[in-house]
Order: structure tokens, then C-alpha cells, then sequence
């Protein structure tokens, strides 16, 4: 495996054109899932079948990169045998690690593949010493992906007490509920996040023309309302626009994406591992521009060079064109 | 327990997840433990670390007080432990024999082996989950309010030697996050928010942009609008293995006729369409839903066949 | 700009000058040829629910419908403009061809308005989805299709996009030089603009040939 410059740069693969065009531009390693419910982007025409998943790890390791594979949604009950299954598919296809999230699927892998490397999933949303280690100490993890809930320095408190790496979120679309803890969507369209691997599925999603502007409709809910100049978001639940004490606002988080391009030198001193780029269920173009700007700012960096301005490429590719460090910077809360 | 015939199930009352004022606070709790017909009563706060000092100066007295009155108290935890001293709270509440519901992961690390209620903020969605639980000391689960009756059922079956417990009224909690929306709403921050949550006792509506009610925010929860109502519903989930049935304390609303009203159709001396005509004059224009329950969007109210 | 890089301008242009059979066709015939060279790609677009998309480039007077799932997916100009259809895509010709060559973000497209998306949302993500997972290039199918003369043609489509794009920033200018009076081509380029559509019109005939001898080999037992 080819050794990660400065810190390891983990894309989003949602098909397998953008599993190539991820290794093409410079990741060091992919995440992907298969095409059910066992991972938390099912979205419809998303994914990989078993052969697929086969190729794409064949593809990525003839050139020395790496490939996890998400199986990081949580069964619901009487359902488990669909997850072990992708454990072992992924355990079969060459997985270079699985990133799990579930209490019963965690304990299923640790002792059907003790030596396949087990990832412990934002969706766990473990983000204290003791919650970690404990995810340690019962399942074996190498690897805890950090919730996009900690300021920088508090990312360095906690990496500083960890037994395992540490991997945190660089770029993409933010939630702003605690990972693996919230309803919201399955409250207004009876899919759940959670166990259906799916945030606002598509089917349930209408946009209505409203006047002059444009109205999102999540199942029966009403999530927001576009005036015609007003840049449009998907109807998420938490970026939705609500009404209290008589006026609208975001109340959750505006629809703004998560650029941490500008603190890769405070991550690396905080004791990161790896850097995560949010967005399987983007497309090749995205994977392409994201992970080719980061590319190119973690070489410069590993070679002590001014990083590239790579801010207006960056920029666009996010949620309504606007971008925050959020948690990182303190004040978010 | 007798698998044979399913003994009748307890009525537990959820920690009160709002921030009221500790005499506010303290007085519901007397009256709870001096005239509600409940089995389990858990205390704690569940949803803002900043608000636990209020109410420490009254919890003696109020845990004592239920005690006398033959109710079971229990201690629940925040969703969100971070803090070292949050964390030896906790151990030191085992320590002096309380029984914890632990409604964050790293709860049941401090627990481990010994005996502890499952809160329903843990990810308990199936039998894998269920049994590393137990296996970690559980003695009762309070399943998360997403889960279907079939979900329930099979988890329900599969713990015959545990107790299960089911939420069937009150607003369901949906959402936690480290940022806190009722500073947001008022135009603050979390680190100065002026404790503005207690200004909304029963929750602060978030609606549609057209009108209609959706979310209730509760400092850093989010909350359903409607109050889940399970009436008609209780004889099945009983028959299914459900051993608790849990009310969550609404403000707007006497939870000692709602545990009353709940306890005569759980024992059936109460017709449930009869009850629910009732308690919709109790709780006044607040929605009923139940659509998790029956597989739909939890917003959803399925009326009866 | 590569030889298979997509000529927004003189596509949009060429298209515009289409009488709708011929355009009909000419997209029936770059599906049929695409299906060959993305075998699997058809098969997941056939996997997907049966839906009707209506694709309406907002800089061409055509509106067309795009039928996927159950089969093959079929492509047909709507004459009339208003058959129903599920869902709605609407654009500029550039952005939509831009993303179903994966080279345009589709939530980037949509969140910066450059696309406008109504109806059966699932639809829409089911085609964007499967669409991803395989590389196609407009260009470079429509032009294979000319068989021996693909090379020669491309050549064609770079210049004459050159010679589009020069008329189009001309046409800004002019229109900026003269604000609200009406603009009018310079001279120069109109008569560069007389050129192109005739060779547009030639390649359009090359087309209708083309597609009577498709025809006729769809008769002969498959080689």
C-alpha cells in the first residue's frame, strides 16, 4: 500500500465510476457500501453489488490504495442476517477494513473476522475517551471516525487520550444532529436514517411550484419555501426552514457545507489520522474536484510548500454554495 | 415470568426531559409520588448538563419521597455524557445502590456488570444489540421510540428474561445535538443561553412554514409535536411481551389522570376508544400520533379499524 | 478543448435548426448506440421502476421524453409539449448533457438553480444515480455514429464551436454596446453563421442517411 502523504485523504464512492475517479485524482483510500440497506447512503441507482465491490477493491489496490466498506446502518429486528452478510461480503471482496456503527454487528464481525479491520462509524457518534475505548476494548476498533461535533482543540484533548486512530470530516454536507440518533426523517416519512440507510429519501421528496418560488415538500411536511432568487437546498429535516415566535429561519443549521481545507495543519497537530470527504451520494464530477483540490494541498504541505488556493473550486461544490468550519471554530454551539 | 400468560405490565414515568423550575419541578414530583398510580418513576436530566444543578438541592427529598410511596426511582443520564465529572456522577449513583438508565453508550461502560435499565437513546434496534446488552448487565430495556409493533414483538419475545418497556404517551424525543436550537431561537448561544428553555414549559413549537405544528424544541432536543397516544394498542403489546409502559411528563397535561386513564385500559376496566375520547379532552389541540407503532411516519395518527 | 468535449454552443445551435423528426431520430439512433457500448449501464437503467422524464433544455424549443425502466429506455421528441410525464428536468442543453456525462454536479447544478427538477424526485435520483456509474460522452458517441468520418467531424464540431463561441461573445458584446436596442449579428459573423448552418444541414442529411441504412442492417441477421 502506498503510504498517505501528511494525512490520509478517505473519499466518497457512490458508484463505481467514482471509486476510479476517486484513486484517479489522488485518494488514498475509499469508502463505498453495497446496494441495500446495510449502509446509510441507500439512495436509489447508488452502491455496489458484490462484484462490483470485487472490482472496485481490485482497481484501488493495483494501485496501492485502500477500500472500507460501510456497513454502518442498524438492522432492525429479525433482520440482522442481511448485515452479517455484507460483513462477510466485504470480509470476501478484500475490504482493507468495515466501518460499523451497530452494537450486535460490531460484536458479529469481531468474532467471525477478528483480523479484518473494524472502522467504528460516525453514526455510532462516539465522540468521548470513554465511549471509545469501550468500542475498543468489546469489539476491537482500529479506527474511530469522529462526530463533526468538536471544536480543533478538543479533537487534540481527545486524540490525545485515544488507543485507536482518529478520523475526522474535511469537507461536505453537515448534519447537525447527533449521527445514528436522529428521527426527524423517519418522523415525517416512516424511513428511517438509521435502519434504511436513507435521510429524506428521494421518493418522499416533491418540490411544488409555488407562485413565483418553490416549495420542498419531505412526505407530508413542509420543510421549506424558495423565493424565486433564493439559492434552493434538498429538504433535509435539520435544514429545513421553520417557524418559531411567528417567523421562519433555519433553525438548525443553515444549508451550508463543512469546509475544513484551511485547518489541515491544526488536524494534523491534533493528532488526526485521517481526513474524511463527505458525499457518496455525489457524483463523479464532485469526487473528481474534491478530492484532486485536497490532493493537492496535502502534497504541498507534506513537502513543506504553500498549500494551493484551493477555496473557489472547493466552494461551489458545496451545499448552497456556502461553507463553514463549523464545529471546529468555537461559537457553533 | 410465565410465558403462559403475560402478567400485567407496570406503568413506569419517564424522566421530564423539559427545564421547569426546581420548586415547579419538585412539587410535580410529590404530587406524582403522593397520588399517581405508578410503578417506576425515573428522575435525571436527560438533555442539558447546565440544567442539572437546579434540581440537585430537591433530588433527595424527591427520591425519598417516592421511595416512601412504594414507587421504584431510578436515575437516567444525559444523551450526551462528555465531561469526566458527568461520567463519575454516574458511577458514584451505582455506587450508592441507585438503579441508572443509561441513555448514552459510555454509560454502560461506567455500568458495565452491574445491573442497569437500557434508556431508549441507546441504538437498541435488534436481537444483536439486545443480547450485547444484556450481556453487559441490562435488566429492563426501554426500546427507541422509532421501532415498529413487529420490531418490538420479536425483541420483546427475545428478552423473556429481561423487562421491556415501551413509551405509549407524550411527546416523542427525536433528535439530540451538541448545539442547543432554544438559545438559537431566542438569538443566543448555548454558553450564554440564559437558561431561556425554561421559558417554555411544555416545549417551543418549530412549525411548518404553511401553519401547521411539527417539531417542539427542548433545548438541545428536538421533539415531535403531537403526544403519542397508545391505547388501543396496549393489550397487543402486552400479549407481545412488553412489560413497562412508560409515560413521558407533558406540562400541559395531569400526568396523574393520564397514569390513571392509561392503568384502567392496561387493566382493561377501560374501553381504549372510550379513554381516548377522554384524553383528548384532557390534553386539549394538541395532535395525537402513533404512526411508528404501526410501521407508518412516526407523525402520523392511524385511527382505528 | 478536447475532441470529444461536448459543443454546448453548436449543439444548441444545430438543434435549433433540427426539424423534430430528424432530431427524433438522430436521438433514437445515439441511444441504440450507446446501449451498445454500456451494456451494463442499460441493464441498471432497465432495472429502475418504469418512469417518464420530461428533459426540457430551456435554450432549445424542444421538449423531449425519456422513458427508463422495464426496457430499454426510449427517447422521443413531444410534439405536443405537454404529454404527461412523472417528473421534470429542466435546463440549459449545456448543463443537462454536462450531467449526463457526470462532468456537472447534479446537487451543485441543482442548488445553483442551473437545473430545475419537479415531479417524482426518486425517478429523477434513480437516473443521476445509475447515470454515475458508468462514463458516457455525448460527443464522442453521436460522432462514432458517422462511422469513418467521426474523426473529420469532430475536427468540424471543435471549429465550429470556436467559430459559435466567438459569435456568441460577439453577440454579448454587441448587446452590452447597444443596451436595450436590439442585437444584430455583425456582418462578418453572419455570414460565419450562414456557413455553420449549412454545415449543420449537411450533417443533419449525413444523419437521415445514416438512419435509413441502421435500418435497413437491422433487417440483415445480426454479424
Amino acid at each position: 500500500m502506498r503510504a498517505p502523504k501528511y494525512l490520509e485523504l478517505v473519499c466518497p464512492a457512490g458508484t463505481p465510476a467514482a471509486l476510479r475517479a476517486a484513486v484517479d485524482a489522488g485518494a488514498d483510500t475509499v469508502y463505498c457500501g453495497f446496494r441495500d440497506a446495510t449502509n446509510a447512503r441507500n439512495y436509489p441507482g447508488l452502491n455496489f453489488d458484490r462484484e462490483e465491490m470485487r472490482a472496485g477493491i481490485a482497481y484501488a489496490h493495483a494501485r496501492g490504495r485502500r477500500v472500507l466498506v460501510a456497513v454502518n446502518t442498524f438492522p432492525r429486528a429479525g433482520e440482522t442476517g442481511l448485515w452479517h452478510q455484507a460483513v462477510d461480503t466485504a470480509a470476501d471482496c478484500g475490504a482493507d477494513a468495515v466501518i460499523l456503527a451497530d452494537l450486535g454487528v460490531l460484536d458479529y464481525a469481531a468474532r467471525r473476522h477478528p483480523t479484518l479491520r473494524r472502522h467504528l462509524s460516525v453514526q455510532a457518534a462516539a465522540a468521548n475517551p470513554l465511549a471509545i475505548d469501550f468500542y475498543r476494548e468489546r469489539f476491537g476498533i482500529s479506527r474511530v471516525v469522529l462526530p463533526r461535533v468538536l471544536a480543533v482543540g478538543e479533537v487534540a484533548a481527545l486524540v490525545a487520550q485515544l488507543k485507536v486512530e482518529a478520523e475526522v470530516f474535511a469537507f461536505g454536507s453537515l448534519g447537525t444532529m447527533v449521527e445514528g440518533r436522529c428521527y426527524l426523517s423517519s418522523y415525517m416519512t416512516g424511513r428511517s436514517p438509521s435502519s434504511d440507510g436513507v435521510c429524506a429519501p428521494a421518493e418522499c421528496v416533491a418540490y411544488q411550484e409555488d407562485g413565483d418560488g418553490l416549495r420542498a415538500c419531505l412526505g407530508t411536511a413542509m420543510m421549506n419555501r424558495f423565493g424565486p432568487d433564493e439559492p434552493r437546498s434538498y429538504p433535509t429535516p435539520c435544514k429545513g426552514r421553520f417557524v418559531t415566535h411567528g417567523s421562519p429561519s433555519y433553525l438548525f443549521e443553515e444549508p451550508i457545507g463543512l469546509n475544513a481545507s484551511a485547518i489541515l495543519p491544526d488536524l494534523k497537530a491534533a493528532g488526526v489520522t485521517a481526513l474524511k470527504i463527505e458525499g457518496r451520494q455525489r457524483g463523479r464530477a464532485y469526487v473528481t474536484e474534491v478530492v484532486s483540490a485536497f490532493r493537492a494541498i496535502l502534497d504541498a504541505l507534506a513537502e513543506g510548500r504553500p498549500p494551493p488556493r484551493a477555496a473557489a473550486r472547493l466552494h461551489a461544490l458545496n451545499e448552497g454554495g456556502q461553507e463553514t468550519l463549523s464545529a471546529y471554530r468555537s461559537g457553533w454551539r | 415470568m410465565s410465558a403462559a400468560q403475560p402478567s400485567t405490565p407496570k406503568l413506569s414515568l419517564g424522566p421530564l426531559l423539559y427545564h421547569w423550575p426546581a420548586e415547579r419541578r419538585r412539587d410535580f414530583y410529590y404530587r406524582i409520588a403522593d397520588e399517581a398510580d405508578l410503578d417506576v418513576v425515573t428522575l435525571g436530566e436527560v438533555v442539558c448538563a447546565k440544567r442539572e444543578p437546579f434540581f440537585a438541592d430537591c433530588l433527595p427529598g424527591v427520591i425519598d419521597r417516592l421511595q416512601a410511596a412504594g414507587k421504584q426511582v431510578v436515575i437516567a443520564t444525559l444523551a450526551l455524557l462528555t465531561t469526566p465529572r458527568e461520567l463519575a456522577a454516574i458511577g458514584e449513583l451505582a455506587a450508592a445502590g441507585m438503579t441508572v438508565e443509561a441513555n448514552d453508550v459510555t454509560a454502560v461502560r461506567v455500568l458495565a456488570g452491574q445491573p442497569f435499565v437500557a434508556g431508549p437513546l441507546i441504538n437498541l434496534f435488534n436481537e444483536g444489540s439486545l443480547e450485547f446488552l444484556l450481556h453487559e448487565g441490562a435488566t429492563r430495556v426501554v426500546l427507541p421510540v422509532e421501532l415498529s409493533e413487529r420490531s418490538i414483538a420479536i425483541l420483546a419475545a427475545h428478552n423473556r428474561d429481561g423487562e421491556t418497556e415501551v413509551q405509549v404517551f407524550g411527546r416523542q424525543p427525536l433528535a439530540i445535538s451538541m448545539r442547543c436550537y432554544h438559545a438559537r431561537a431566542y438569538g443566543l448561544h448555548k454558553d450564554s443561553c440564559q437558561f431561556v428553555c425554561e421559558r417554555d414549559p411544555d416545549g417551543l413549537p418549530a412549525d411548518q412554514m404553511d401553519g401547521r405544528g411539527l417539531l417542539s424544541i427542548n433545548g438541545t432536543q428536538t421533539l415531535s409535536h403531537g403526544y403519542l397516544v397508545l391505547l388501543r394498542e396496549l393489550a397487543g403489546l402486552r400479549d407481545a411481551g412488553v412489560s413497562h409502559f412508560r409515560l413521558s411528563p407533558q406540562a400541559g397535561t395531569d400526568m396523574v389522570g393520564v397514569a390513571a386513564l392509561v392503568r384502567a385500559v392496561a387493566d382493561g376496566a377501560r374501553d381504549p376508544a372510550e379513554a381516548e375520547a377522554a384524553l383528548r379532552a384532557m390534553v386539549g389541540p394538541v395532535p395525537f400520533i402513533n404512526g411508528y407503532l404501526h410501521g407508518r411516519e412516526g407523525m402520523a395518527w392511524v385511527p382505528a379499524a | 478543448m478536447a475532441d470529444t468535449a461536448f459543443p454546448a454552443t453548436l449543439a444548441t445551435g444545430a438543434m435549433r435548426l433540427l426539424p423534430s423528426p430528424l432530431l427524433g431520430a438522430g436521438a433514437a439512433l445515439l441511444l441504440r448506440r450507446m446501449g451498445r457500448v454500456h451494456p451494463a449501464l442499460f441493464r441498471d437503467l432497465a432495472a429502475l421502476p418504469p418512469t417518464t422524464l420530461r428533459i426540457a433544455p430551456t435554450d432549445l424549443p424542444h421538449r423531449f421524453l425519456l422513458h427508463i425502466g422495464g426496457g430499454p429506455p426510449r427517447l422521443r421528441i413531444d410534439r405536443d409539449g405537454d404529454t404527461p410525464a412523472d417528473s421534470c428536468v429542466k435546463g440549459r442543453l449545456e448543463s443537462l448533457v454536462a450531467l449526463l456525462e457526470g462532468r456537472l454536479d447534479s446537487d451543485t447544478a441543482f442548488f445553483s438553480r442551473a437545473i430545475t427538477v419537479t415531479g417524482d424526485t426518486a425517478a429523477v435520483v434513480g437516473l443521476r444515480n445509475t447515470l454515475e456509474r458508468d462514463g458516457l460522452e455525448v460527443m464522442a458517441e453521436a460522432t462514432a455514429l458517422l462511422g469513418p468520418l467521426a474523426g473529420p467531424a469532430r475536427r468540424t464540431a471543435r471549429r465550429l464551436e470556436t467559430v459559435s463561441l466567438r459569435i456568441r461573445a460577439a453577440l454579448a458584446e454587441a448587446h452590452a454596446a447597444l443596451h436595450r436596442t436590439p442585437p444584430a449579428a455583425p456582418a462578418a459573423e453572419a455570414a460565419e453563421l450562414t456557413g455553420l448552418r449549412n454545415e449543420v444541414r449537411r450533417l443533419a442529411s449525413r444523419l437521415a442517411r445514416l438512419e435509413g441504412k441502421r435500418r435497413h442492417e437491422r433487417e440483415e441477421p445480426a454479424a
